[in-house]
């Protein structure tokens, strides 16, 4: 990557015409992250001047911090994890040392299979969501890094998900009461709580 | 295999795909039973609608009891669709689930991510037996709660090849307030985080069955297990007072022929020396079913045991080598649950017991030598 001096970046903005320092042309430049931080609000006070729209020439003395060119946005992720296969898991059992799931397989769907495996399989944030009836995400597959290297890899995600509301459990008692009434069993002295 | 059972002639067919079962029976004169309900892997359906469309039996007609004998998904998956086709069948399941809480418990957990084919399968039953009350269909009959020494079913010999009987032999009243108190503690309370059912409790709710077809006695023992105290599963039955009398020639072997589902005096009692057993894998659980020390206690009883399949054994589907390594690295034990449905077929005629027996064993089904 190209990177301007400080010196041609003065003489780019100078140089060129008095008015043709614009937004557009700021944008072409960010500012480097790690040197030289810019003082804070001389690059917003720069733009300022220039839209102002004065008929005199402005004078522009600031000092520049050193930029760099900003690089064309392309998109590099720094690695990419190519699923070969998927599993969804429910807990059936846990204890200190493994987890007994079963996995239904989501790439050849209408396999299911009984699996243990040890608890270091799940990451510390995810040991809290895995109980009996949690359900999990098991993806296999090539971890492909930016520098070239190739990694089998084996990830299980638990799904966060939401709480009981109260208002889905009226819903259901709401609609069981109905149900009751439509199969007949409503009974006239009692109500049915839950 | 598609071949119907003549008129006079009774059948007992199992089916297991390594994990679920459902049981079929020709009670003479075209009249079916038919007890759970699992899934064909390949064709997406219940296996007992193919089989009987197979046979060319007029399902809306025939079947004249279809039985849940408990929730668990094993048993009742696929049950809905039985019940739709079944139109003239009355439809019985445990009556520990017979409760405003029960319900509730399945329409709470319908979308909200706790699903379980068994509390999915149980919503849409309601829903198709309330629907047939609204219309005010002759048929719509159900359910009717199965508990401990209720007749379910009585079809007299009047016209027909056989007298025929359905009896429950259980839940006890002790199991039924235990599987209420299991339910209380299932549902689900504002402020817990939403998770999917998984009923871990022994099963006493189960209920096992008693049919009677003219002189021969069957015992379908379902998934009843042997826990104490005494008024609870197998125990709570031996000590019935009410319970049919007599002895089973052919038993379907409880709890695919777990330890927890032994009872000696089951055998010594309730059913003939050297009985024919029939039995269903389970590959899920701590340890596959039947075991070979499940095979050996119930060999003590009987000589003739056929079982629907292997409970290990199935392949697992062809996958990309680094994945099958990435496994294998990351799990401790691993085994399919799912295998091939298996099918035995028991036909014989009434009144010869089982001195000339017709035993057909199709796809993964097998004779336990």
């Amino acid at each position: 990557m190209r990177i301007p001096t400080e010196q041609a970046i003065a003489q780019q903005t100078v140089g060129t015409t008095e008015h043709a320092i614009t937004e557009q042309a700021i944008d072409e430049y960010i500012i480097a992250p790690n040197i030289n931080p810019v003082p804070e609000g001389s690059q917003q006070a720069f733009v300022n001047d220039s839209a102002r729209g004065s008929t005199e020439a402005p004078r522009i003395v600031i000092e520049l911090p050193p930029v760099f060119r900003k690089p064309p946005v392309t998109f590099q992720p720094q690695h990419r994890f190519r699923v070969l296969q998927k599993f969804e898991g429910t807990v059936l059992e846990i204890s200190e040392q493994e987890c007994r799931a079963l996995v239904r397989d989501l790439t050849s769907p209408g396999y299911v299979e009984e699996v243990t495996f040890s608890i270091d399989e799940i990451s510390a944030s995810d040991r809290s969501l895995a109980v009996p009836g949690g359900i999990f995400y098991w993806y296999l597959g090539y971890d492909d890094h930016i520098e070239g290297q190739r990694y089998r890899s084996s990830a299980i995600i638990f799904r966060r998900v939401p709480a009981w509301r109260e208002k889905d459990l009226i819903k259901a008692q709401k609609k069981a009461e109905s149900l009751i009434e439509r199969l007949g069993w409503k009974r006239e002295d009692s109500s049915f709580q839950r | 295999m598609k071949t119907p059972p003549s008129r006079d002639e009774i059948e007992i067919s199992i089916f297991g795909p390594g994990i679920g079962e459902a049981i079929v029976i020709h009670m003479g004169d075209n009249e079916w039973l038919v007890v759970d309900s699992c899934i064909d892997r390949i064709t997406r359906n219940p296996i007992t609608i193919k089989y009987l469309k197979d046979l060319n039996v007029n399902i809306s007609s025939s079947v004249k009891l279809f039985i849940v004998t408990h929730w668990h998904d094993d048993h009742i998956r696929g049950a809905s669709t039985i019940l739709e086709e079944c139109e003239g069948a009355l439809f019985a399941c445990s009556g520990a689930i017979g409760s405003p809480e029960f319900i509730q418990f399945c329409l709470s957990s319908r979308g909200a991510l706790m699903e379980s084919s068994g509390l999915d399968e149980f919503n849409d039953i309601l829903e198709i037996l309330s629907s047939r009350t609204n219309d005010g269909r002759m048929e719509s009959r159900g359910p009717q709660w199965a508990i401990a020494d209720r007749k379910l079913l009585h079809l007299p010999k009047k016209g027909r090849c056989f007298n025929v009987e359905v009896h429950a032999l259980s839940p006890s009243d002790a199991a039924m307030t235990l599987a209420l108190r299991e339910i209380g503690q299932m549902m689900p309370k504002a402020g817990t985080p939403k998770r999917r059912v998984i009923s871990q409790t022994p099963n006493h709710a189960s209920v096992a069955l008693w049919v009677i077809i003219e002189d021969l006695n069957i015992l379908l023992g379902s998934d009843l297990e042997n826990h104490p105290p005494n008024n609870l599963g197998w125990k709570a039955v031996l000590l019935s007072q009410n319970r049919p009398a007599g002895r089973a020639l052919v038993v379907k072997v409880p709890h695919h022929g777990s330890s927890d589902a032994y009872n000696r005096a089951m055998w010594d009692q309730m059913v003939f020396s050297d009985p024919i057993a029939l039995l269903t894998p389970f590959a899920s659980g701590v340890k596959p079913l039947p075991s070979t020390a499940d095979i050996g206690r119930i060999r003590k009883h009987a000589s003739r045991i056929y079982c629907t399949g292997q409970p290990l054994g199935w392949h697992s589907p062809r996958r990309d080598p680094s994945v099958e390594r990435t496994i294998r690295e990351t799990v401790r034990t691993r085994r399919l649950i799912h295998g091939r449905m298996g099918h035995v077929r028991l036909r014989f005629r009434a009144g010869e017991g089982l001195k000339n027996p017709k035993i057909e064993l199709f796809e993964g089904a097998y004779a336990v030598g």
